[in-house]
């Protein structure tokens, strides 16, 4: 099967949507060739700090970000034109078809200012989704400015303004620019009104660029060194620097990209992950240029990659301080989370025997990306598989698009969950992270959920919807904030288990795209929480089981089996489904048996052409799951994942 | 086929032969068979290329001291021919195969077009069965069907056939087709009661892809009747004809004691048949597990194909398994079932074993044993498709 069967290996509407990055840290080819080359640039030496600039692109998808990244490489020589493959910085397949960035990555330029300074520029370009909002803080925090790319024809689009906020919180200076100022449709003055008044941002200097026509390429980078600040650092203190990326090389071990603050970096260090306690010794410094290039040192304010023999990506967490470990800081960069995944799905391949491709493939998707988790496991419906851990629903399809695609799988996946804590009446604690998973109803004597706190900053002509949606999702309000008129910023407690099926979709709609949400785990409360069943023809249906909130469990069971119904095929026997709680069944739809099926035509002897009819039609038995002896189409298997849209 | 190749057929020397006529006054909009409407035919050079087929088949050793059980006329419409062209065949055929002394020899005829005058030519020819094709009585519905010909003409056809000395004659009927009522289909079953032919053909109206029926209902033009109401046509039919002292032998056929279709049935028991014409199919149950090949479809290019040597068009050597799943499909439509001795001996496995999926069919209650064989049952008749396809 080419598509997914389970879902669609296009990218669907609402990846569109999402911010101008998105998706893990995460590749299973190196990224670059590794053959560490010679320094054509004489990058080798230390630089003053006061000849860096450090700084990322927000831009909504299809604003230009990588085509001006493209441009600045370009105009620097950093790569020819000859070995420009458009939009460099996006060379995943899976980035380049969606046309977003998935991978935080960095980049080196070299630039002589029309002054004779030469400047050393690191581009940190960096994902964009919620499901990554902590990874784009860390590489926001690698930065002291950033460019904001904003479509002169198009205006502000509503993703662009949560990173915008996340790099004014991080007290990055902001060089906005208005791009595709060639196109017919460009009107620079509405587009600059717009950054004023939707995010606040003084755009009177906004430089006006064609990044596909190179018009307006050196007012960037004039713009870049004048007004984004240079780094600070003291050379001379215990080395402290920001690990905001890192990949698994199969010649070099894992290969970590930082962004030094104080101190040196040199080849025979001994150094430290302060949060995770790895110590290792570091084998080789290089810059990315883009192309691996080795150097001597990284001092403050530099950006580079360490080679250091590490084995484990999980060793590498984003965000970690990397520091001596003879002489370590006394004082590690704040704001490190570690990051756990808060959504679980099983994943099971579509025909059995793939089972063991499959494993081969999480395996290796693991090795460079270490939010992303898998424990085998077994359902009666479909067989063996896995069940998966990602840091939410955009990773969850990146991850599953990967592998159908990079792995050539096609694969089922069931609705994803959040980890229920469960108490049980012999005083013990659980975490289920799978409705399977859920001990009987009589063992239970407390079930918690898991909340988070999500801060949506919304036009405040859409705060209304965006607050109805909130209630619906058993939110509590925390707090409304307004800055401005225009602008408001909401945040709600909500049941992490509301939020991981359509939430971020549903908030799309409720405020026309504009509003923008961010969200970071806050705890577990206890909950009247139930399993839902479904049932056919009285066995289980394990893959279709969910968790969740009593007062929801009749509206989904009625929907459940309604979308059952219509994708169950007539069998030769009269198919009941029920939706139940327990014993207790909530909802029922029955597939009546298929009562005739017989067409007597065989005629002149053509037996060939009848048996291929009959061929055809056991075909598309074969593609089914066997659930009892109910034949069951892959795609029923989503409608769990479908209801309540 | 070489020359060269040397096999029994398996069904100790018996086999039947198909002749296609693939001619027709006007095609009409539902059927997908091998047929083409025509003014005017190349009646003499066909028929010719047919003999000539036939002799090259005489001449080769494989079918050697064959006889032929029954000669079947299928078309298109055999009836456009003449008498004389039909008896020459017939003629042709007697003089190189040995052809059985009460060999079933079929005709099919259009009522619309047959002349009656013809029929008694054909009797005298040698045909001793003919097949009509009435497919209703309703004027409505005959115009649906793009049917030339009116109720009365196959009334008047059926009485002629009496006179010209047929006493083993097939009406067919269709059902389900849009627009029809269970009323119209009761009042069709019982005109066709009325008529007392010796055998009945009732069979669902197929949407066969190719064919304008199956594009207008893609088009919305044409909405098949819901399946309730197809249900009830066959039910209906299946009492009003047993009712009437005709037993149903086979999914859509029902005869007097003693009058089916044998070279029908021929197809459903595996016993060897030579196609011969445009896009006829052939079966010989051996060597290895059977082969199946079949003819050019175009009446030119067949013509031409048997004037160069030969006109195969394609050729398929049965394996193991397909020969098994048509061991099943094929008898399992005859309402006696099939013989599991008969398939032991055939395959040299026990049926359980090589279709274990028997088992389930029987536990549901859609396959039953009656009388040493495997059958469908009552239910399994109503979904005999999906019940065939498991074999595969």
């Amino acid at each position: 099967m080419a598509s997914r069967q389970v879902r669609c290996a296009r990218p669907r509407p609402s990846l569109t949507r999402t911010p101008h990055g998105n998706g893990p840290r995460s590749t299973v080819e190196p990224r670059r060739a590794v053959a560490l080359g010679a320094d054509p640039c004489n990058i080798q030496r230390v630089h003053d700090p006061q000849t860096i600039r450090n700084f990322s692109i927000i831009a909504h998808i299809d604003h230009g970000k990588s085509t001006l990244a493209d441009r600045l490489l370009e105009r620097t020589g950093t790569v020819s034109k000859r070995d420009m493959e458009a939009q460099f910085l996006d060379d995943m397949e899976l980035e380049r078809e969606r046309g977003i960035t998935i991978k935080a990555r960095a980049v080196r330029l070299k630039y002589r200012a029309p002054d004779g300074t030469d400047y050393q520029l690191n581009l940190i370009d960096t994902p964009g989704h919620v499901d990554f909002s902590y990874e784009v803080s860390r590489s926001l925090a690698a930065c002291e400015g950033a460019v904001l790319v904003v479509d002169a024809a198009q205006g502000v689009e509503a993703q662009t303004v949560a990173n915008v906020y996340l790099a004014l919180d991080t007290d990055l200076a902001i060089v906005p620019v208005l791009n595709k100022i060639d196109l017919p449709a460009a009107d620079p003055a509405r587009a600059r009104q717009e950054i004023e008044d939707v995010i606040g941002l003084d755009a009177s200097g906004a430089i006006l660029t064609s990044a596909k026509q190179g018009i307006g390429t050196d007012e960037v980078l004039d713009a870049i060194v004048r007004l984004i600040p240079p780094p600070h650092g003291d050379a001379a203190a215990p080395l402290c620097a920001l690990l905001f990326d890192s990949w698994f090389d199969p010649y070099h071990g894992v290969i970590m990209v930082v962004r030094i603050f104080d101190g040196e970096l040199r080849p025979g260090m001994r150094i430290r992950l302060v949060a995770t306690g790895k110590e290792a010794e570091v084998d080789r410094l290089a810059v990315l240029a883009p192309s691996l290039v080795q150097v001597d040192a990284l001092g403050p304010g530099e950006v580079g990659a360490v080679m250091a023999g590490i084995k484990e990506v999980a060793d590498t967490q984003i965000g970690d301080t990397v520091t001596d470990a003879d002489r370590p800081t006394t004082t590690p960069l704040p704001g490190f989370k570690r990051v756990k995944p808060m959504v679980f799905a099983g994943l099971y391949p579509a025909e059995a025997h793939q089972y063991g491709a499959l494993r081969d493939a999480v395996e290796k998707l693991r090795l460079n990306d270490s939010s992303f988790t898998y424990e085998p496991e077994n359902s009666i419906a479909l067989g063996f598989g896995f069940r998966c851990g990602f840091l939410g629903l955009l990773h969850m399809e990146i991850i599953q698009e990967r592998l159908e695609r990079e792995f050539a799988l096609t694969l089922i996946t069931t609705a994803p969950t959040c980890a229920y804590r469960i108490h049980t009446t012999d005083g013990r604690t659980l975490v289920v992270d799978s409705p399977a998973k859920l001990p009987p109803e009589g063992e239970i004597a407390r079930m918690e959920e898991p909340f988070i706190l999500a801060t949506i900053h919304v036009p405040t002509e859409h705060l209304g919807n965006v607050i109805a949606l909130c209630e619906e999702k058993r939110g509590k309000q925390r707090e409304i904030k307004f800055s401005g008129e225009k602008r408001a910023l909401v945040s709600y407690e909500l049941p992490l288990n509301e939020i991981v099926l359509d939430f971020y979709d549903r908030l799309k709609s409720a405020s026309r795209g504009y509003a923008s949400l961010d969200y970071e785990p806050l705890d577990f409360r206890t909950s009247t929480l139930v399993k839902l069943d479904v049932r056919i023809n009285g066995d289980i249906v394990d893959a279709l089981s969910v968790i969740l909130h009593s007062e929801r469990a009749y509206y989904r069971g009625r929907e459940l089996t309604q979308k059952m119904r219509e994708l169950v095929p007539r069998q030769m026997f009269e198919v009941v489904i029920q939706a139940a709680i327990g014993t207790k069944v909530i909802a029922r739809e029955t597939v009546k048996a298929l009562r005739k099926n017989v067409t007597a035509k065989c005629y002149g002897g053509d037996i060939t052409r009848k048996r291929k009819l009959l061929e055809r039609q056991k075909e598309g038995k074969r593609r089914m799951k066997q659930v009892g002896r109910v034949e069951i189409p892959q795609e029923a298997f989503l409608a769990v994942l479908k209801v309540g849209e | 086929m070489s020359a060269t190749t040397t096999f029994d057929l398996g069904h100790g020397g018996a086999a039947s032969l198909y002749v296609h006529i693939p001619y027709c006054h006007a095609k009409c909009p539902y059927c997908d068979f091998n047929s083409y409407a025509a003014t005017e035919w190349p009646e003499e050079r066909y028929a010719d290329a047919l003999l000539a087929e036939l002799a090259a088949y005489a001449d080769m050793p494989a079918w050697q001291g064959t006889t032929l059980a029954t000669i079947f006329f299928g078309g298109g419409t055999p009836s456009l021919f003449r008498p004389a062209t039909i008896a020459c065949l017939l003629d042709g055929i007697a003089a190189r195969w040995s052809v059985a002394a009460e060999a079933e020899i079929t005709l099919e005829a259009n009522p619309g077009t047959v002349e009656r005058t013809r029929l008694a030519g054909f009797r005298g020819a040698g045909v001793n069965r003919l097949s009509f094709g009435v497919q209703s009585f309703q004027p409505d519905l005959l115009r649906t069907l793009g049917r030339i010909h009116s109720a009365d003409d196959a009334r008047a056809a059926l009485a002629a056939a009496r006179t010209a000395g047929f006493d083993n004659v097939n009406l067919d009927l269709i059902f389900a087709v849009p627009g029809q009522t269970r009323a119209a289909w009761a009042a069709d079953v019982a005109e066709l009661l009325a008529c007392a032919p010796e055998h009945v053909s009732a069979y669902n109206l197929t949407y066969e892809p190719g064919t304008p029926f199956h594009a207008w209902r893609g088009r919305g033009e044409l909405v098949p009747l819901p399946e309730d109401d197809e249900l009830w046509m066959y039910e209906h039919a299946r009492a009003a004809f047993a009712r009437a002292g005709y037993e149903q032998y086979e999914i859509s056929n029902f005869a007097r004691p003693g009058r089916e279709a044998q070279h029908n049935c021929g197809y459903w028991r595996g016993v060897a048949y030579l196609g011969i014409g445009a896009g006829a199919h052939s079966y010989a149950a051996a060597p290895g597990w059977g082969e199946r090949w079949s003819n050019e479809r175009i009446p030119e290019r067949y013509m031409a194909g048997v004037a160069a040597g030969g006109a195969v068009a394609s050729h398929e050597t049965l394996s193991f398994d397909t020969a098994t799943a048509e061991f099943m499909f094929l008898g399992l439509r005859e309402l006696r079932g099939v013989d599991p001795v008969a398939f032991a001996a055939r395959f040299h496995a026990p049926l359980e074993t090589v279709h274990p999926e028997v088992e389930a069919f029987r536990r549901d209650g859609l396959l039953v044993d009656r009388g040493g064989r495997l059958a469908l049952s009552e239910r399994g008749l109503l979904v005999a498709d999906s019940v065939f396809a498991m074999f595969l």
